[in-house]
């Protein structure tokens, strides 16, 4: 190797030191921040253990915020998958180049724009756009529905971050289904399977790649989200849509409890580690290795 | 046969509308921001009667949009340079020294892309505050580190797969020392992953919104929230929001469709490579 050691320990130096202090000792703060009993930023603090975990898991706010987050991250992972592989495959089987990146172009837009005043959009389309939007096709009774009170809230919510993270999703199935062999396709075609046992059999189980990161990429970003939801709701109405990452925000600077706003974010990063290891090892095993 | 066709045509026409799905509301958001004030109390469909450009100039003399424009395009350059520093160089020792050291970084560093902002919020903020750097240049500072996650995930795995390890060597044995490999030979190579690295970082940058809203005094918000600010005042006047964000999303979208199959490829390749 002819780049040693101590160059090689050089050139990592700088983000060793950025990342190091700005990111991982963080981490290893927000642990500690967590057994103590600090309330606001500036107060002194005591060691208390496992306290503000015991307090928040007997909280009903912290078990309606996991529920919320479970619901949300799951839902929204399945239907931009299902969505966005539908969508692949539909394109894949599309010979029109143009109508190929027209779509491509469109469905990804989204992604690119301020996540934050796409909550505000949003807001305004549930509250004036999908109620004008029924009565103009004449749906009355629907029209009246109010997205943004608390019994539709959550699902208004997961439609949007559908609609902002299904582009992505839609990309990289596009590229796993381009990247099957045309081979193994003519192969299946020759032993007489329609087009649907090629989608099924062949190509599906050959981009299992493309599964694993979607579903671990859109989970973390679920879990992660916290400008769209912020601006659309609030976390409201009634907490209805108060996802982990706004409840820490809520409690750590509405409540001045930062010891259990700790605690809450390293739940949060545990669970986000756990489910993508076990879906990453639990696919990986059943990945075809073409 | 026919049966066939007509399937096709269905596709077709059934690919236009989720496009058109996908744009109905950047379109709305345009064209609801050409409407003035008693127009509101239309459909939200209809088109303006006539044009209220009247919205675009009280936003931007209202809001000073042009100020935090500013603000923004300068974080985001001053970010991006040190983001670029950082992950080019440790990039390169990741790829080329494989050593437990490097592999256990390049995992911990590959780690923070799944690792939501308001994990370390609070114990970031308090370190900053101890710091006594809670302002612009703690925000700069923060993205440096912050930042390298994915473009070290994407430039090692490019490193590793398309710079020829041959070429290198050969400098090498001519007496080249590792810097100079570096900045002669390797950069230039890294072109076409930097491309995609760099515009899908920017707008990650120009769109980042919870930390600067922590970070920085109302003089300096950048457009994000400078704009939500806004948002939250203009509750009654959303067609001077929109108008806002209008002025917003025009250069992102030109932004976007420029460097369309950047933006294509930072996705694809850094997903299908992990």
């Amino acid at each position: 190797m002819f780049l040693s050691a101590k160059k090689s320990f050089l050139f990592t130096l700088p983000s060793l030191v950025f990342y190091g202090l700005f990111v991982v000792f963080p981490v290893f703060y927000g642990v500690y921040l967590s057994f103590t009993d600090i309330g606001s930023f500036i107060q002194k603090l005591n060691f208390i253990g496992f306290q503000n975990y015991l307090t928040i898991f007997a909280e009903g706010r912290f078990q309606n915020s996991f529920r919320i987050t479970i619901i949300y991250v799951t839902i929204t992972a399945v239907l931009i998958n299902v969505i966005a592989l539908f969508i692949a495959v539909l394109l894949d089987n599309t010979r029109s180049r143009y109508l190929n990146s027209v779509v491509r172009v469109f469905v990804y837009l989204p992604a690119i724009l301020t996540p934050i005043l796409i909550g505000f959009i949003w807001y305004y389309i549930y509250k004036l756009g999908i109620p004008a939007l029924f009565s103009l096709v004449g749906l009355k009774s629907l029209s009246r529905i109010r997205f943004l009170s608390p019994s539709f809230a959550l699902s208004s919510v997961i439609m949007t971050t559908c609609w902002l993270n299904i582009g992505v999703a839609m990309l990289i199935y596009i590229a796993g289904l381009l990247s099957v062999d045309p081979n193994m396709i003519d192969a299946g075609s020759i032993d007489g399977a329609n087009s649907w046992q090629k989608l099924v059999r062949i190509k599906l189980p050959l981009i299992t790649h493309a599964f694993i990161i979607n579903f671990v990429n859109t989970l973390v970003f679920a879990f992660k989200q916290f400008d769209q939801i912020w601006s659309m709701t609030k976390g409201g109405p009634a907490s209805t849509t108060e996802t982990l990452p706004l409840y820490i925000y809520l409690v750590a600077f509405q409540n001045a409890q930062i010891g259990r706003a700790s605690a809450a974010a390293y739940i949060l990063f545990s669970i986000i580690l756990v489910v993508s290891l076990v879906i990453i090892v639990s696919l990986n095993r059943r990945a075809v290795r073409a | 046969m026919k049966h066939f066709r007509l399937g096709k045509v269905a596709t077709s026409v059934f690919l236009v509308l989720v496009a058109l799905l996908f744009f109905l509301p950047i379109y709305l958001t345009i064209l609801n921001s050409f409407k003035s004030m008693p127009e509101m109390t239309r459909p939200f469909y209809s088109f303006p009667e006539r044009l209220a450009l009247e919205n675009f100039r009280l936003v931007a003399e209202g809001t000073q949009i042009a100020h935090a424009f500013l603000m923004s395009l300068i974080v985001v350059v001053i970010s991006l340079g040190g983001i670029l520093f950082n992950s080019c160089l440790a990039s390169y020792a990741i790829a080329r020294n494989n050593s437990l050291f490097n592999r256990v970084l390049y995992i911990v560093l590959v780690a923070g892309l799944m690792m939501p902002f308001t994990v370390i919020m609070i114990p970031l903020m308090k370190l900053l505050g101890m710091l006594k750097i809670a302002n612009k240049y703690g925000l700069v500072l923060v993205y440096f580190g912050l930042g390298i996650s994915f473009p070290i995930f994407l430039l090692t795995n490019f490193i590793k797969g398309s710079v020829p390890l041959e070429l290198e060597e050969s400098a090498y044995l001519d007496g080249a020392g590792n810097v100079r490999i570096f900045i002669a030979i390797v950069l230039p190579l890294l072109k076409p992953a930097l491309a995609t690295v760099i515009t899908l970082t920017a707008v990650w940058l120009f769109n980042d919104f919870l930390l600067p809203s922590l970070l920085l005094s109302s003089k300096e918000f950048t457009i994000p929230v400078s704009q939500s600010q806004l948002a939250g005042m203009f509750l009654q006047q959303w067609n001077q929001m929109l108008a806002g964000f209008t002025i917003i999303f025009v250069p992102l979208l030109a932004f976007f469709l420029s460097l369309q199959r950047y933006f294509v490829r930072g996705v694809t390749e850094g997903a299908l490579k992990g």
